[in-house]
């Protein structure tokens, strides 16, 4: 006799995750727990190291969120949440790449990236003029970003970047793992209902 | 801090042929005592063996290899200005042949070392230096497990210092080392085999972007790198041979100089080494993390005057700017000598530069690569 084995929920998490998984690809472009946009077109935030992994954490957590929270949820609630979710996505990700645009700089033999600072110290502010701006006092100074820019706007300037790369990726977990978790459910009712 | 100096010139003795076991000596110290207090200063030109430790390095030189022989006859070697195709996609290993990359030069030879012996001795230290358990030089990739990951970090930053001061010696040296660990890095077991099987399993082929499925394996990718290196090493020995034949200064600064952009290039220029690494290992699924954050890498720069024998003094545009508005006494003007020559700038920097006759010049400098300085009255 052919009886089905009893499916827990933690197993229909690991199946989520696994449609994820294979969802995630055409997005990012590489594997999903590693966003490997970073790597691949450059655009992650200078700071810190290891961003691969602090964004993959914070990409599981969403999909545990979204699954442990949401998984009953009907479809407008699903559609209005990915809507809502893709809007704030283009949202945030359009500020963070203008303040990575506005805010980091490439130097060196290298070619690395930094992050800039917003807040220029008090003892360079009186040489700023029209004809030596921050960007010339940052070539002036061996492009070492604390000798131009108070610490603390450094600082926050990094946080900043970093928070606003998070919330993207967050975000784009949340739209994949709403949809996936939806489409399995249904999924799973039609055999249910033998439909 | 306690300086060490290490002197090799004796009035009257020729320590020349020592030079070599003397650079291995005080590498291995300074290597050692790389993350204490001691600070370890080798001169080779113009000092004698007047301190206790100067004299105790000088001992330990002698007793580490009897006193070779010098080497009177011109070694058959010159300096190739070809730079080097650093193509390994196309090229291959095998491309390199020292033998022929240093034509016969009669204008360069001098009566030095078997540049070759003395090649010998910085390999076989960098290679000691590159597996050292302790305390490493460098290390410019490390594989580490987190989790069910893999990580490589990448580490796209040089050496520490050596110590070495004024010696030329360093530069080869240190690149010397770099290749060696990276040499290291890439044997490592845990590159060749295939990492986060789950990930194989989980991953659906339907599902992967297209030009995905084509993975390299690790033996064609290693051969690619190790041409990469071989060309790097290639550098490094011409840079030996450049020190122990070349005599003209400029000569010298021009070729170390070259060599160096070089290496840099076949290192870290778009689609060369390092691209070439982390296009393996995203490829087979490895997390690749660039340790970045720290100082901007500036570039290493020759400075040449014309006539030859100005010192040069440097000073940031911006602290210049500072001085300037503050309106402090010129004198007391923080210049900082270059006493390092190809010294490492980034940026825009102020000039001064003195010639014994006492003729200068001054000005403004910005240096955005590798080209030399040129400082003319």
């Amino acid at each position: 006799m052919n009886e089905k084995p009893h499916r827990t929920r933690m197993d229909e998490f690991r199946s989520t995750l696994a449609d994820y998984k294979s969802i995630g690809p055409w997005a990012l472009g590489g594997t999903v727990f590693v966003p490997l946009a970073d790597y691949a077109i450059r655009l992650g935030p200078p700071w810190p190291d290891g961003l691969a992994i602090i964004t993959s954490i914070v990409e599981l957590l969403v999909v545990l969120t979204v699954f442990h929270f949401w998984y009953r949820s009907s479809y407008k609630r699903a559609s209005r949440r990915m809507l809502l979710a893709i809007a704030l996505l283009v949202g945030c990700f359009g500020v963070y790449l203008y303040l990575n645009s506005l805010f980091t700089f490439t130097a060196g033999a290298n070619a690395a990236k930094y992050v800039k600072g917003y807040a220029v110290r008090p003892d360079v502010a009186p040489l700023i003029t029209a004809d030596f701006t921050v960007d010339d006092a940052l070539a002036s100074s061996e492009y070492n970003t604390e000798a131009v820019w108070t610490k603390g706007s450094i600082a926050v300037m990094r946080i900043i970047l970093l928070f606003l790369w998070l919330i993207s990726f967050a975000l784009l977990s949340m739209t994949i793992s709403s949809f996936v978790i939806y489409h399995r459910r249904k999924r799973a009712r039609s055999i249910g209902n033998g439909t | 801090m306690t300086a060490l100096l290490l002197h090799s010139h004796e009035p009257g003795v020729d320590l020349e042929p020592l030079r070599g076991n003397v650079i291995t000596l005080a590498t291995h110290f300074a290597l050692q005592h790389a993350s204490s207090n001691l600070e370890v200063v080798a001169h080779f030109e113009d000092i004698n063996v007047s301190n206790l430790a100067g004299l105790l390095f000088w001992s330990l030189a002698t007793a580490a290899q009897p006193l070779a022989a010098p080497t009177i006859s011109a070694p058959n070697y010159g300096i190739d200005h070809t730079p080097v195709a650093i193509n390994c996609l196309e090229s291959g290993p095998g491309q390199i042949h020292p033998g022929q990359a240093y034509p016969r030069n009669a204008k360069l030879m001098a009566q030095r070392r078997d540049p070759n012996e003395v090649w010998r001795e910085i390999k076989s230290l960098a290679e000691q230096e590159a597996v050292s358990p302790s305390q490493p030089f460098i290390q410019p990739l490390t594989i580490k497990i987190v989790g069910s990951t893999i990580q490589l970090r990448i580490k796209l930053e040089e050496g520490g210092d050596l110590g070495f001061g004024e010696d030329p010696y360093q530069l080869p040296i240190k690149e010397q080392i770099l290749i060696e660990a990276l040499r290291h890095a890439l044997a490592d077991r845990q590159f060749q085999s295939s990492p986060q099987p789950d990930i194989e399993q989980n991953r659906s082929l339907e599902a992967l972007p297209t030009g995905s499925t084509k993975t390299s394996t690790y033996a064609n990718a290693n051969e690619r790198w190790q041409c990469y290196l071989d060309q790097a090493q290639h550098l490094v020995r011409q840079m030996v041979v450049a020190l122990e034949t070349v005599t003209d200064k400029n000569q010298l600064k021009q070729v170390l100089q070259e060599a160096k952009t070089q290496i840099d290039e076949i290192l870290y220029s778009h689609g060369q080494l390092f691209d070439s690494i982390a296009n393996y290992a995203d490829e087979h699924h490895y997390i690749v993390v660039y340790e970045r954050g720290g100082s901007v890498k500036p570039f290493s720069v020759s400075l040449v005057s014309i006539p030859d024998g100005a010192k040069v003094w440097l000073m940031t545009d911006l602290v210049y700017r500072k001085q300037l508005i503050v309106r402090t006494d010129p004198t007391q003007w923080p210049w900082r000598e270059i006493v390092q020559n190809p010294a490492d700038l980034i940026g825009k920097y102020r000039y001064i530069a003195r010639w014994p006759d006492g003729r200068h010049a001054e000005g403004s400098i910005d240096v955005t690569n590798s080209n030399p300085l040129r400082f003319q009255p």
